[in-house]
């Protein structure tokens, strides 16, 4: 071999492999050791699988609000509202998160749960009403159509939002009959309903439309009440929250309204509390609380008191808090996959990976022949890399891997393989112009790296743009592939090129071996040897 | 091996060349043809929608062998629930043991309704996929506005990292030019456009630029300082940089391939049609596509756009009159020169750039 072509800077190329090793088996101490810390009985060695991967129930929810934009902390209060829903039926481990910026997503891990969606993705819009009439005597019996239709239209006939607060209150304190003549009819035609109002879910699907009155119950109690049109939107609700006061063993709900609302609820309270009225909030036609009004409440600042428990306290704050707000949702999809059909698309995933890689290596081989060894190497450290960052992200931030993920990291092979290619060629190029494969390698290396950075760079900004802007099953495909440029980028510059220098000191790669992929013959280029003094590998002819 | 090797330095060297730049009129024309075919393919075929996009549910059913019969099976339990949207179900088999069966919209009670009656029909479990009449319409929507973003910062990106708008342009005709292929045959070919398509679109877009500026990369290389160069002109030297980086296309073609390719069958042999054959296909097509375009199309654009620009115009002009002087002068010249073109060149019988390697200087 021919002694080392000193006055270029000293490269230590062994130096470089060794820290990136060194590296790499740092990554997987780290998940060792959180594996270790991890108390789950879940273990950090396994990749968190994606729904489709596993099986289970996937909502995803559109929210779209009435004022026209939904912005990140509508959505991330409806997040907050429909995680609690979720759990309040009693689905564990259930994951909602948010997309895209208007959707809302729902995972149920493992279980098939198709059947909450109309419970969680009903819309959220909250209303103090009056209490026209209370504790209505209810047969159960439901209407028959005809009835039902010409008690509705009768509802319906007349303009409830001409009424003023005042005449509404008056409508409590001074019962409905002090109410104008025209919607005496109105009124009756709710009493009709009020009696045959049952207080089951079903009943309880009835439409709340803010300016109307409306027939409902509270389903915790069963007390079936005619409720007046709204006089305050959920809107005005400034804050909730649930406490025990100090000298005191009951939970309460401290209730904090806005100017507006404050103002309303003041002369609200005011008159209803010489005759100890009720008020009720009603969200979704559900009543959440119909207190007694105890205390005119001049600063929009209420407490209620009951039978709370901690939980039912907390629940209702957090009902009165979120249930503000202004979103609707529309179910955009739910899949329930079964563990069978996840299973086959797990296998197939792997199978098609493996395949892949295979076919790929193969083609190395094949074509770049002792190089070929070198993409071998290159892309296995590359799979072992992204492998430690899937399961280390799994951990870190929930990143799960999902068949649209597998297929990403799949595609991400020829595009590592990729930078691989153009380093080679480079450095065959360099051979052909007749450098020695030493000298070859840096020059070749210097005019690959910036193509290399440029291309990769392109692919990464379409991973990550994405990534942020798409919904769906495009996220976890484009994770991945985000995910596998950087680790192209990071395995080409601190391992592949720094191997390629060493490589070029052995006498294998350095000399042209008719089997290395750098040899005379291989590179077409006739007559000529690798090195000046290597001894000739022998033309072709 | 040896002989595509062999190839890659006659490329390398110019002694082989293809004319893609100066040849550019027949492959704009092939692909004004591509093009105009896809959008009349568009226009008369339209695109076959997924599911996704009509809204509905797609239920897969597990059974011990999905044949003629149990197809039957489930296509009748569907219709005998009753319900209206499942009254014409489409039922179809996906892999040995799976059955895809779509209705129309449903609720969440009759969706389970149709469950329970495949499960009595003999289905052994029962996935199934509700979806919202607006939710392709919202993936669509999403994938636009990231396409318009990704446009955009792209431009800026190449613009920026070339000095070169002219190379910004012709990368997006280049890509312009893959995504309507890509469409078009989906619309004469009738396959299903699903959320995954979408996906496999927008890698595609990823994937034609990622060529596409390797191939600039090394027309960069070459071109620079171009101007002061007494016999070699841009166009040229575009094209040597095509040539040089022909054996890099096709192997990177074939290595990105390979994988999808292997993505296509084992999705279509395990699980039939799903979301993995739909992601593949796309690629697989747009692939190909891409490196079609980064080759014929997007070089060609930049180098005659490039020989728009009046500078470049007149050192062209003055290099051509120096070679026609040069040629008249020195006739003998050309013997002495090995690295012919092998395929003649375009207009004007142009020679390609010459490159010999030293040894082949020193030795001769």
């Amino acid at each position: 071999m021919a002694p080392p072509a000193r006055g270029r800077k000293v490269k230590r190329p062994g130096r470089t492999l060794l820290l990136f090793l060194a590296g790499a088996v740092a990554l997987f101490a780290l998940i060792g050791l959180i594996d270790l810390e991890d108390g789950s009985g879940h273990g950090a060695w396994t990749p968190r699988l994606g729904l489709d991967l596993q099986g289970g129930t996937r909502i995803t929810l559109q929210a779209e609000s009435s004022d026209g934009d939904v912005t990140a902390a509508n959505l991330d209060q409806a997040r907050g509202i429909i995680d609690q829903r979720v759990n309040a039926t009693g689905v564990s481990e259930a994951e909602v998160t948010t997309q895209g910026g208007n959707q809302i997503v729902i995972e149920i891990p493992g279980k098939e749960r198709g059947d909450i969606v109309d419970q969680v993705g009903r819309t959220a819009q909250m209303q103090f009403r009056l209490v026209w009439q209370q504790q209505v005597q209810s047969t159960g019996q439901p209407l028959d159509e005809a009835t039902a239709a010409a008690a509705q239209e009768a509802v319906e006939a007349v303009d409830w939002s001409a009424l003023s607060v005042d005449q509404m209150i008056a409508g409590e304190t001074q019962t409905t009959a002090s109410l104008p003549a025209e919607y005496q009819a109105g009124i009756t035609a709710l009493q009709q309903e009020a009696q045959a109002f049952a207080c089951t879910p079903d009943d309880l699907a009835v439409i709340d439309t803010a300016d109307q009155p409306i027939v409902t119950c509270d389903p915790k109690t069963g007390e079936v009440m005619v409720l007046s049109p709204a006089v305050i939107g959920g809107s005005h609700v400034k804050g909730a929250s649930a406490g025990v006061p100090q000298g005191s063993l009951q939970w309460v709900v401290d209730i904090e309204l806005d100017g507006e609302g404050g103002d309303t609820f003041d002369t609200v309270t005011g008159s209803l509390t010489p005759t100890q009225g009720r008020f009720a909030v009603v969200l979704d036609g559900e009543v959440l609380t119909a207190p007694t009004s105890n205390a005119h409440i001049t600063n929009g600042k209420a407490q209620i008191s009951g039978s709370f428990t901690q939980k039912t306290a907390v629940e209702l704050a957090n009902q009165l808090k979120y249930g503000a707000l202004p979103l609707t949702f529309e179910v955009n999809g739910v899949s329930v996959e079964g563990p069978t059909l996840a299973g086959s698309q797990l296998e197939a995933g792997l199978i098609a990976g493996a395949v892949g890689m295979v076919l790929v290596l193969l083609y190395g081989l094949f074509y770049y022949r002792g190089l070929g060894l070198v993409v071998l190497a290159s892309l296995g450290v590359a799979a072992i890399i992204t492998y430690g960052l899937v399961l280390l992200l799994g951990q870190a931030m929930g990143f799960t891997l999902t068949l649209p993920g597998i297929a990403g990291l799949i595609v991400a092979i020829g595009i590592t393989a990729d930078s691989f290619i153009v380093l080679f060629e480079r450095i065959r190029d360099e051979v052909r112009e007749g450098k020695s494969l030493r000298l070859a390698v840096e020059a070749g290396w210097t005019r690959a790296r910036s193509t290399i950075l440029a291309a990769d760079a392109v692919s990464f900004l379409a991973a990550l743009i994405l990534f942020i802007f798409a919904i769906g099953v495009v996220r976890g495909f484009a994770f991945a592939l985000g995910l596998t440029t950087l680790v192209d980028i990071l395995v080409v510059f601190l391992f592949t090129k720094p191997l390629m220098s060493v490589l070029a000191r052995t006498k294998f790669f350095g000399q042209g071996h008719r089997l290395s992929g750098l040899d005379a013959a291989h590179l077409g280029i006739e007559g000529r040897k690798v090195t000046e003094t290597a001894a000739s590998p022998g033309g072709r002819s | 091996m040896g002989r595509l090797s062999t190839f890659g330095q006659h490329l390398y060297t110019g002694r082989v060349s293809f004319d893609f730049v100066g040849r550019r009129m027949v492959w704009y024309l092939v692909s004004a043809v591509l093009v105009l075919g896809s959008a009349a393919g568009l226009g008369v075929h339209g695109l076959e929608r997924g599911i996704d996009f009509k809204g509905g549910v797609e239920f897969t059913a597990q059974v011990a062998t999905a044949d003629s019969s149990s197809v039957d099976d489930l296509r009748e339990a569907a219709v005998d629930t009753g319900l209206d949207a499942a009254s014409a179900p489409v039922v179809n088999t996906s892999g040995d043991s799976t059955i895809r069966l779509q209705t129309g919209a449903l609720s969440q009670d009759e969706t389970a309704q149709v469950v329970e009656a495949l499960q009595s029909a003999g289905a052994s479990e029962v996935s199934q996929n509700l979806v919202g009449p607006s939710w392709g319409a919202e993936v669509a929507k999403k994938a636009a506005t990231g396409l318009i973003v990704f446009l955009v910062i792209v431009v800026l990106f190449i613009w920026a990292y070339f000095r070169e708008w002219r190379m910004s342009v012709a990368a997006m005709v280049a890509l312009a030019h893959d995504i309507v292929i890509t469409v078009g045959i989906y619309a004469w070919s009738g396959f299903e456009v699903t959320p995954a398509t979408v996906t496999g679109f927008l890698t595609i877009l990823g994937y034609s630029l990622y060529d596409t500026v390797v191939v600039f990369d090394k027309v960069r290389e070459n071109t620079r300082g171009i101007l002061s160069s007494t016999t070699r002109i841009y166009s040229e030297q575009a094209n040597l940089a095509v040539n040089q980086t022909l054996v890099r296309s096709i192997n990177t073609s074939i290595t990105a391939l390979l994988p999808v390719g292997a993505l296509l069958v084992v999705g279509v042999g395990v699980l039939g049609s799903g979301p993995l054959k739909d992601l593949a296909l796309a690629l697989f097509v747009g692939m190909a596509v891409g490196t079609y375009s980064s080759i014929f199309i997007a070089t060609p654009i930049a180098a005659q756009l490039k020989e728009r620009d009046p500078a470049v115009r007149a050192h062209t002009q003055k290099v051509l009159e120096r070679r026609a002087k040069g040629l008249a002068t020195a006739g003998a010249a050309a013997s002495t020169t090995p690295a012919r073109p092998v395929t003649s060149s375009g207009a004007a019988g142009r020679r390609q750039p010459q490159r010999s390697s030293r040894q082949q200087r020193r030795g001769r």
